[in-house]
């Protein structure tokens, strides 16, 4: 009966403070309106040249335009360019870019806003994370410099020869030239990639103010950064391109780990992914507005080449049959995830296509007979398979790993034994060759192009990727897709180079993962476009109901 | 009086030392055995340059060579550390905001958690402890004493996760569809923190914080006052024919509090480690969020520097707490 009663007057009490408050947002068109998202974390590089991480990129996506964009099926499309360049030599590249675009400040969004940029980053002491993109240009290697006696030593780098990039000209307002060090017919694709955006005078004049409030040339501009707990961008009515169909995005800052799913199921968020262990029930709930996407977002495992067991190409294709993909997608991810049978995934990034890895598949009698090929007739009595794995994403990756060991002692026999290493220690053991097993990694694009998943992860030569990986036929096949005349050719080269790659198996591909987002009542579920490409959903198409 | 808190000064400036020593030498041995902390800051994406990784090093002081060293107790990073703890500079996060600053600024939600968590050990712990205490044996007794095991027992993620659905999402949904967004009830049950209702929306993670220790708290009351009820001093009240009031409250409660103060000093420091959780999984802009998203981040620096912001808090409230005692206790007061 007491209870009662002081619920009674608690609600009674809370009847009373509401009368005083105002009364919502019933008076705002959709137009005018805010839509609410969450965010991982604080963007911390926002400078485009600097913007490689995702949420960073989220944000500059919104705030800036660059020469193009990526559509839904990867192809180019011009946004600041006039047209997608064409180059005789595949080493000069004329970009002519459309007059009388402006800067969120009035600066004119010219040549020389993209030169200024791009040598920004290139130069080396800037620390800027998108350095390694501009390494193609001519004059990029003058622009960074070698620190004699490695990065923990007591010594300083050396200034850098060189403050621009030699093969980057304004010739004149709208027209940009480049001279590339080598040719590379995929290099307008290049260009799509946030890295390739230009940036005020103003904003390099005052970098570290520029960073708290970017001066950018999109369809948004930064309203109110409170960090830790909001970030509140806002049309930019003067912007020339299509105007966004709401006024204002507020994401609230949610850091890494805490959960926001039950926020978004109490309609604080207009939009959220699913996380795993809510899969099954927000299908149920949600139905048509759970949006379902394959992501271009590959998981593999990489083999130690420098270590001389594993320079052994029978033991990695071996292990990679020895893998039921179909069977572990089942049974960590519901069937959601599309198993790898190729190094680049089809579908979403233009120029991969499936099955160009012979060893992706379930074979345990053609895994014996290879092992059966290595000195000693099979795999080394009583050596352990030792597996890489970080401690990161909450054991997420974890789990597969150790599902692959366990498909490996299955089907092979083969013990297996873990190697739990922080975040930290794995990127620098990888990077270091210190590794002395298969170890788990993943990758995402960077542009839409085959060729970012070739190049930056298995290219560049042995001391340059983190497998050690090196054959100079697929040197020579890559080198082949970068010099040929259309971009067309290229991909064709590439594939061939991916082919070496699913011979050699110098990694085991094995998923590409599948993204849920569940769509609040807010939003009209037709503009939510899911790019697979920019790995989301692209917020400026997004309308209110 | 004077002698005493010499003393315990003395002592405390020694723990710290040895404290600030500790966490020192895990760090470095950390990044001996680890490499590099700076290649976090590029992640896997990433291949840095030398002068890349460079640049970073120096900026959090990771480019001595003695950190290469395993095993090294790197004592002269260890004075240029204090030198510039001393000098109020905690070094910067992996996006380079000093330390400092993000303190400060998540300070006041830390103290709202912890004064809503304070009052919830105060009326409840010590509130309950004495109902069970004057009711023992009685329904009540049994009642609350089973309830603290139950809390006791329960994990604190497990329940800032429960509430969270519990509280955010079912019965604040039923609350905002049918009382509105904007009332006061409704904002109180959101599943996470909102900036604009900083009191309101920490009602719930607070008492959820209060969780940790309440339990124990309520316990040791119980028994103590228990134990002082049949003290011969209280006899002696009651037979000099004080009012019971009096009994209660200047001779019962006050020496029954002497244990439990030490127990909500100590409470503070295991909730300052449930406020890492709590304010993670709450969203709530607090110290403990702070170290929280670090940990997730492998941001070094800033776990370090913030652990030992809150060593030295946590000995300065167990400093607090033995000044207490000799404020309660008169046999402390005149040793």
């Amino acid at each position: 009966m007491r209870a009662t009663r002081v619920i009674a007057l608690a609600v009674a009490t809370g009847l009373v403070l509401s009368a005083c408050g105002t009364s919502g947002d019933s008076g705002e068109s959709k137009t005018d309106g805010t839509i609410t998202l969450s965010m991982g974390t604080d963007p911390g590089h926002t400078l485009p040249p600097d913007g490689t991480e995702s949420v960073s990129s989220t944000l500059i996506n919104m705030v800036y335009d660059g020469l193009f964009d990526y559509d839904t099926s990867g192809k180019l499309v011009p946004v600041i360019a006039e047209a997608v360049p064409t180059s005789t030599d595949n080493i000069h590249w004329t970009i002519k870019i459309k007059s009388g675009l402006k800067f969120q400040n009035g600066e004119a969004v010219d040549a020389e806003s993209f030169v200024r940029a791009w040598n920004y980053g290139a130069y080396g002491p800037n620390a800027m994370g998108g350095n390694s993109f501009y390494s193609r240009i001519k004059g990029a290697a003058d622009m960074v410099s070698e620190d004699p006696d490695g990065p923990d030593g007591p010594k300083t780098a050396p200034e850098p020869k060189a403050k621009e990039l030699t093969g980057l000209k304004a010739t004149d307002a709208t027209t940009i030239d480049i001279e590339l060090e080598k040719a590379f017919s995929g290099f307008p694709t290049m260009l799509g990639y946030l890295v390739f955006f230009p940036m005020a005078k103003a904003c390099l004049d005052a970098v570290d103010a520029c960073k708290e409030k970017p001066i950018g040339n999109g369809p948004f501009q930064l309203k109110t950064w409170d960090k830790g707990v909001a970030l509140t961008i806002e049309r930019w009515e003067d912007y020339a391109g299509t105007k966004p169909a709401y006024k204002t995005l507020t994401w609230k800052i949610f850091p890494d780990g805490a959960p926001t799913f039950p926020d978004f199921e109490a309609g604080q968020l207009d939009m959220e992914a699913v996380p795993e262990e809510n899969y099954q029930s927000a299908k149920g709930t949600y139905g048509d507005r759970m949006l379902e996407v394959p992501t271009p977002s590959l998981s593999y495992i990489g083999f130690p080449l420098y270590d001389d067991f594993y320079k052994q190409k029978e033991v990695r294709q071996a292990l990679s049959l020895a893998v039921d993909r179909d069977l572990l997608n089942e049974a960590l991810y519901q069937g959601r995830y599309t198993p790898a049978t190729s190094f680049s995934p089809p579908g979403i990034i233009p120029g991969a296509i499936a099955d160009t890895c012979g060893y992706c598949k379930l074979d345990v009698d053609k895994a014996k007979e290879l092992l059966a090929k290595l000195p000693g007739g099979g795999w080394p009595e009583g050596k352990k398979l030792k597996l890489w794995i970080n401690t990161a994403a909450s054991g997420a990756n974890e789990k597969w790993v150790k599902a692959f060991g366990d498909q490996v002692k299955q089907n092979l026999g083969i013990d297996y034994e873990y190697e739990l290493v922080e975040w930290n220690a794995y990127l620098a053991k990888t990077q270091a060759h210190e590794v002395d097993g298969p170890y788990r990694l993943g990758w995402s694009p960077d542009y839409a192009l085959i060729e970012n998943y070739l190049t930056p992860v298995w290219g560049g030569g042995a001391a340059n990727n983190r497998s050690g990986y090196e054959n100079p036929e697929f040197t020579a096949a890559l080198e082949a897709g970068d010099t040929a005349p259309t971009l067309d050719e290229a991909i064709l080269k590439y594939q061939e180079a991916e082919k070496i790659l699913g011979e050699d198996m110098p990694g085991i591909p094995m998923f590409y993962s599948t993204t849920a987002t569940v769509v609040g009542e807010r939003l009209d579920l037709d503009s939510v476009v899911i790019n697979p490409v920019l790995g989301g959903a692209d917020l400026r198409l997004l309308k209110l109901k | 009086m004077g002698r005493y808190i010499i003393r315990r000064l003395l002592q405390a400036v020694l723990t710290l030392f040895l404290a600030l020593f500790l966490l020192h030498y895990l760090t470095t041995l950390s990044i001996q055995i680890n490499g590099n902390p700076a290649y976090a800051f590029f992640g896997a994406q990433i291949t840095p340059t030398p002068a890349q990784l460079q640049t970073v090093s120096e900026l959090y002081h990771t480019d001595h060579p003695c950190l290469t060293q395993p095993g090294n107790p790197c004592f002269g990073n260890f004075f240029d550390t204090m030198k510039r703890y001393a000098e109020g500079d905690f070094g910067k996060d992996l996006r380079f905001r000093p330390v400092t600053e993000l303190v400060a600024e998540r300070v006041p939600n830390t103290l709202r958690i912890f004064a809503v968590s304070t009052t919830v050990w105060a009326l409840a712990g010590i509130g309950l402890g004495m109902v069970a205490a004057m009711r023992r044996e009685k329904f009540m007794d049994y009642f609350i004493r089973l309830g603290t095991i139950v809390f006791g027992a329960v994990p604190i993620f497990l329940v800032v996760l429960g509430l969270k659905y519990v509280a955010g999402v079912w019965f604040g949904g039923w609350l905002r569809e049918n009382l509105g967004e904007e009332n006061a009830l409704s904002i109180i049950f959101l599943p996470s923190f909102d900036d604009q209702h900083p009191w309101l929306t920490i009602l719930v993670p607070g008492v959820a914080l209060s969780v940790i220790g309440a339990a124990g708290i309520a316990r040791l009351m119980r028994t103590s006052m228990l134990e002082n009820l049949r003290a011969d001093f209280v006899r002696t009240a009651k037979a000099k024919g004080l009012k019971p009031g009096r009994v209660m409250l200047a001779h019962t409660l006050r020496n029954s509090l002497i244990p439990v103060i030490t127990l909500i000093g100590l409470s503070f420091g295991g909730a300052l480690g449930g406020a890492v959780i709590t304010e993670g999984l709450w969203n709530v802009r607090g110290v403990g969020q702070l170290v929280f998203n670090a940990v997730r981040q492998n941001d070094t620096p800033i776990v370090i520097a913030v652990v030992t912001m809150l060593v030295i808090t946590f000995l300065l409230f167990s400093l607090l707490v033995d000044l207490l005692y000799a404020v309660l206790d008169p046999r402390i007061r005149y040793e």
